[in-house]
């Protein structure tokens, strides 16, 4: 074996080494052990070739972590090599392409404008648990009120059902009849107004940072004057407040509340539930 | 249809979240390439930008028989050179260096003694001229052929061997100066 040949024997037992793959060739023939010993310049390279072979060994190649994706992104999106219609990402995608995080296209703007992305991690405001306790909260609410109004005694559907005892009409100058009506709806509705807070307090107590609004009902209704007035003038209604009530053309109280609930599918002030 | 292929297809669609897919897979190895090749990582990573969006403007010129690899390997060489050849010098020390001896230091003396040869081929690959430096990369880490090799850099295959011989040599010869010897365990445990 000659100098030549045993460069090239060290040359290609490197170039069988890689580091990914792991391979290792070290050159163990005798012949070209034997050349090294008796040879100075041979002995060079070999003493190389084992010490290069032993670093790579344990080489552990760097790659430096970089993030250029929204850069790059951005630079492609000034070329227009993105498409408008194309889908965002916002959460990481791994070594081998799979997107990690959920990708939301939450709405365009109007044409030529570039559409709305919203990172996965961050909260819509009507999505997630902001809104289904609500909607519980809501229909519990409602459900109980319909169940008064129909079940309770003395409620006006109730008696609408029931056949009542005539009753002469009042004299002049007493109590407005709606008026009892109208407290006692008021009354209703403050026990709603218990019962929907029961239920919302239950409700938030299931749902940690679900904030409840309970709302005053007799005053969205404007009935507690009503309430207030029937039971302070329950007996005591002078014929000249009667007379008056009467005589003025703007509607009392009683009135306006009693059309609020009765004669009117969407009332002015909406109620906030 | 291989994977890079599809996803190829889906990038030249402009399906963002496929580019961002792309990215995620070779913004490292493009990366990886310009600071080997520029050694300053402010540069590297202004020039591994330009080379991806190149890469983006040019996908329909892959030629899809073909590993994408080394396609990609030669336009961010081709970005490194025109860098290079902007830069009136090169920098006095590689960053890839400095952040690795900073590194070094934080190591156990357990773990130095265990990565200290391949630590030292690291810092020494630093001080290699940047052409020997690129192609022992482009061989050992990078796993591409001396014909892959020549096309990314636009040399001969002879030219490739030359270069990487002398930089195995040249590397040998800095480690043996830095007193690093041949551990016959670590080529045993391999």
């Amino acid at each position: 074996m000659n100098c030549q040949e045993v460069k090239e024997q060290l040359d290609a037992a490197l170039d069988d080494q890689r580091v990914v793959s792991g391979q290792l060739d070290v050159v163990r023939d005798a012949d070209v052990v034997a050349h090294a010993e008796s040879c100075p310049d041979c002995r060079v390279l070999y003493d190389e070739y084992l010490l290069i072979e032993s670093a790579l060994a344990v080489w552990v190649p760097r790659r430096p972590a970089v993030d250029l994706t929204d850069r790059v992104i951005e630079a492609a999106r000034r070329e227009g090599l993105i498409s408008s219609t194309g889908s965002a990402v916002s959460g990481k995608v791994d070594e081998v392409g799979k997107v990690d995080g959920a990708v939301r296209r939450v709405g365009s703007l109007t044409s030529g404008d570039e559409p709305v992305f919203l990172a996965a991690t961050e909260e819509t405001p009507a999505a997630g648990r902001n809104v289904w306790p609500t909607i519980v909260t809501v229909a519990l609410v409602l459900a109980a009120v319909a169940i008064v109004f129909r079940e309770k005694p003395g409620t006006i559907a109730h008696r609408e059902k029931t056949p009542q005892p005539s009753v002469p009409d009042s004299p002049p100058g007493l109590l407005d009849p709606r008026q009892d009506q109208v407290a006692d709806i008021g009354h209703l509705v403050a026990d709603a107004q218990s019962a929907w807070l029961g239920i919302a307090s239950r409700v938030s107590h299931q749902a940690s940072g679900f904030s409840v609004f309970v709302p005053n009902l007799t005053s969205e209704l404007g009935i507690a004057d009503v309430i207030g007035s029937a039971d302070d003038n329950s007996g005591s209604a002078s014929p000249d407040d009667d007379s008056q009530r009467q005589e003025t053309s703007q509607p009392s109280a009683v009135d306006k509340a009693f059309e609020f609930l009765f004669d009117k599918a969407e009332p002015a002030g909406t109620l906030t539930i | 249809m291989t994977e890079d292929v599809q996803l190829v297809q889906q990038c030249l669609s402009g399906d963002e979240l496929s580019m961002r897919a792309f990215l995620s897979k070779y913004q490292g190895l493009v990366f990886s390439i310009c600071l080997r090749m520029l050694g300053h990582r402010e540069d590297a990573e202004d020039v591994a930008q330009d080379a991806l969006v190149r890469v983006f403007r040019n996908l329909d010129k892959w030629d899809q028989q073909r590993p994408i690899k080394p396609w990609l390997l030669t336009i961010a060489a081709n970005r490194c050179r025109t860098a290079l050849e902007k830069r009136s010098k090169l920098p006095a020390q590689n960053d890839l260096a400095i952040d690795l001896a900073a590194e070094r230091r934080e190591h156990s003396r357990h773990e130095q003694d265990q990565l200290d040869i391949g630590e030292e081929l690291e810092l020494a690959l630093g001080e290699l001229r940047e052409d020997y430096r690129t192609c022992f990369v482009m061989y050992h880490q990078e796993e591409l052929s001396y014909q892959e090799i020549g096309e990314v850099l636009g040399c001969p295959q002879g030219t490739i061997k030359t270069w990487l011989h002398r930089a195995r040599a040249q590397l040998a010869k800095r480690l043996q100066e830095r007193g690093v010897v041949a551990d016959p365990s670590a080529l045993e445990a391999t």
